[in-house]
Parts: C-alpha cells; structure tokens; sequence
C-alpha cells in the first residue's frame, strides 16, 4: 500500500516537473528547465527506490520529501520565492527538521528493538541533531563546491548566507532531537 | 590517575590563562584579554567531569582537549598565528574532527552498554561518530558567526570560503575516525 502511494506521488511530482522543463525549453528559459530537469531526477530517487528495492518506506518522510521538493524547486527556484529572502532560511528550518526525521527513523532501522531499552535519550538526542547537521553540512559543501566548480552562484549571499542556513538547519534539527529525546525517555519509563 | 590529571591541567590552564588576562587587561588590548577570559572559562570545564559518576573521557582524549585549547586560544587568538599562518585554522579544524570523533566514540560507549552494542548496527557507529563532528563544526562556526557579529570581527573574516573550508577539514578529520570506529566496532 504504501508502497504504491509512494509511487504515485513520486510519478505526479516526475511528470509535473518533466513537462515543466519542456514547457520553459520550448520558452527558452534555460534555467527553469534545467531546475525542472533537477526536479525530475529528485523525484525519481523516492520512485526508483520503490520500484527497484524492498526497502520498507516512513510514508511522512517520503511525503515531506517531496513537499519540500516542490517548495524549493517549484516555488523557490521557478516561481523566485527565492528572493522573497526568508524563503530560504524557512526551507532550510524545514529540511532540518526532515532530517531530523530522517535520522529518526534510520536510527529505528539501524538498532535491534531489544537494544533500544538499554540505550540513553540523550544518545538519540545527539544522533538526531547530530544527523541534521551532518546533511545541513553537506548540503554546504555540494553549494560550494558547485560554486567552485561550475562558476555557479549558489552561495551567492557569502558567508552570512551560510551561516544563516546552517543556524536554520540546526534549529530546525534540534527542536526534532528534543522531542526524539523526550519521547525515548518516557517510553523507556513506561517500561 | 584520572582525576589527577585533570585537575593539574586544569590548575596550571587557567593560572596561565588568568596571567595572560591581567597582562592584557593592563595593555587594555580588548581582544586579546577577551580570548584570555574565554580560555579560563574553557580550562574549567573538564573540572565538572570530577563530580560526574563516570567519566567517559579517558587520559588522550582530556590531554587532546587541552592541547586544542592551547592551540587555538593562546597560539592561535593572542599569539596570531590564525593571522601569521594561513594553515594554522584549517590544520585545527582537521584535528578538531579528529578530536570530537574519539569523544564521539566515548559517548557512544557511554550510552549504549556493553551487552546492547551487538544489537547496534556499525552504521550508526559510523554516522554518529561523523555527525557528532560535523554538528559540533556547526556550532563552533555559529559561534565564530555571532562573535564576529558582536565583539571579535576577525574570527571568520577570510567570508564565505574560509568557512567552507573550515568545515570541510572538520569533516575529513570525522570521516577518518568514523571509518576508524565502524571498522574496530567489536572491539570498542
């Protein structure tokens, strides 16, 4: 089931941007369609992932995905909420928090349920903030290196810029951490 | 033996770090006193780990902590080597990687009890030793940020790029003792 729902949604956002880039190439607006083309292949990672792999999915996560695909591709690169200003710093509180969740639920994958009830809050705590910051970070270093080797100028606002994004990251993250934490503490009360 | 070492390195830390403060509090040269001020309150912090029942952090890792607070607060801040030295930033922000990757490693044993590790994958070794350093870089960065907002202005003066790659040597430093970890999980 969730399968499925996962690759429908994953379809309309693939279609949805596939004939956005044949719209502006037949428009001529190069950039936009090479946003659309971004979105595509983005797109197609969630529906080659259900297509290909037996992986078991976390429908929000996926679903957050790709609302926040469409509200950086979509609204912030083609519509230019980009330039709005606060866009950016309030994607980047979002994609934090998704992390955050992300995190979550690897960690979930990743350790035997047995061995959850000997393992401190505070180690899901730091795992999940941690976690955030790492993509939060990453999500720098691809900027700056596109910037470096592209001549593109995804870093465009300087230094502030980048650290205003890696404080939305972290925030976004730590709020999630606090409640991964929280919630591994009372859950391991109760037992 | 622990607690020993400690204490003495924290002692002699903040004498220097005190005598360093009234020296330039006298030369009324605010920077530096301010970075003085600052290492003293550094130099006492590992002194909480006496209170705590277990202390996770063994003798390398405290001896490493001073070493980088040496590194940054006296050569780097008041005896300009961040200035003189090109390297001197990124080879601390390599070794600080390095540094939080063994802390990583010593929470990670903290947390999780002996007998529950065969039950934790190696990749949450991997990622956590990784993140904990990247997610430290972060907040070492934040705080250069607000500083230079408020009163230092020199500390990530070099912009955007300098940042960039502060955080990318913080990141490799991580990476090497994350592999490191994930590799030698059995015997942690």
């Amino acid at each position: 089931m969730n399968r499925k729902l996962v690759i429908s949604l994953s379809l309309v956002y693939v279609f949805f941007m596939g004939a956005l880039s044949i719209y502006y190439y037949t428009a001529d607006e190069t950039f936009k369609s090479l946003v659309s083309i971004g979105g595509v292949v983005c797109g197609a990672i969630p529906l080659s992932l259900a297509l290909f792999t037996k992986l078991q999915f976390n429908l929000p996560i996926i679903i957050s995905y790709l609302i926040f695909l469409f509200a950086s591709q979509f609204l912030g690169s083609i519509l230019g909420w980009y330039g709005l200003g606060w866009w950016d710093t309030f994607l980047h509180l979002l994609s934090g928090s998704l992390l955050a969740f992300t995190g979550i639920a690897l960690y979930e994958r990743l350790v035997y349920r047995n061995a959850g009830k000997e393992i401190s809050p505070w180690f899901v705590f730091l795992f999940t903030l941690s976690f955030s910051a790492l993509g939060g970070v990453i999500w720098e270093i691809y900027e700056f290196s596109s910037d470096q080797l592209f001549g593109m100028t995804l870093q465009g606002g300087g230094n502030k810029d980048t650290m205003i994004d890696l404080i939305a990251d972290t925030i976004g993250g730590l709020i999630i951490a606090v409640w991964a934490g929280v919630r591994t503490k009372i859950k391991l009360k109760k037992i | 033996m622990k607690h020993k070492i400690i204490i003495i390195f924290s002692l002699v830390f903040i004498a220097f770090m005190t005598g360093l403060l009234i020296f330039y509090l006298k030369k009324d040269d605010s920077s530096r006193w301010m970075v003085a001020l600052g290492g003293i309150v550094v130099s006492a912090l590992p002194i909480s780990l006496l209170f705590v029942k277990n202390n996770p952090f063994n003798i390398p890792i405290i001896i490493g902590y001073y070493v980088l607070v040496f590194c940054t607060a006296f050569l780097g801040s008041i005896a300009n080597f961040y200035v003189d030295f090109k390297w001197w930033d990124s080879g601390l922000h390599f070794y600080k990687g390095i540094f939080v990757g063994f802390v990583g490693i010593a929470l990670y044993k903290l947390y999780i009890p002996q007998k529950a590790r065969k039950d934790v994958s190696r990749w949450v070794v991997f990622l956590f030793v990784l993140s904990l350093s990247a997610c430290v870089t972060v907040l070492w960065e934040i705080y250069e940020f607000v500083g230079d907002l408020t009163f230092t202005h020199t500390m990530q003066r070099g912009g955007n790029k300098d940042t960039m790659y502060d955080i990318i040597f913080a990141i490799t430093g991580g990476l090497l003792i994350s592999i490191y970890s994930s590799v030698q999980k059995l015997k942690l």
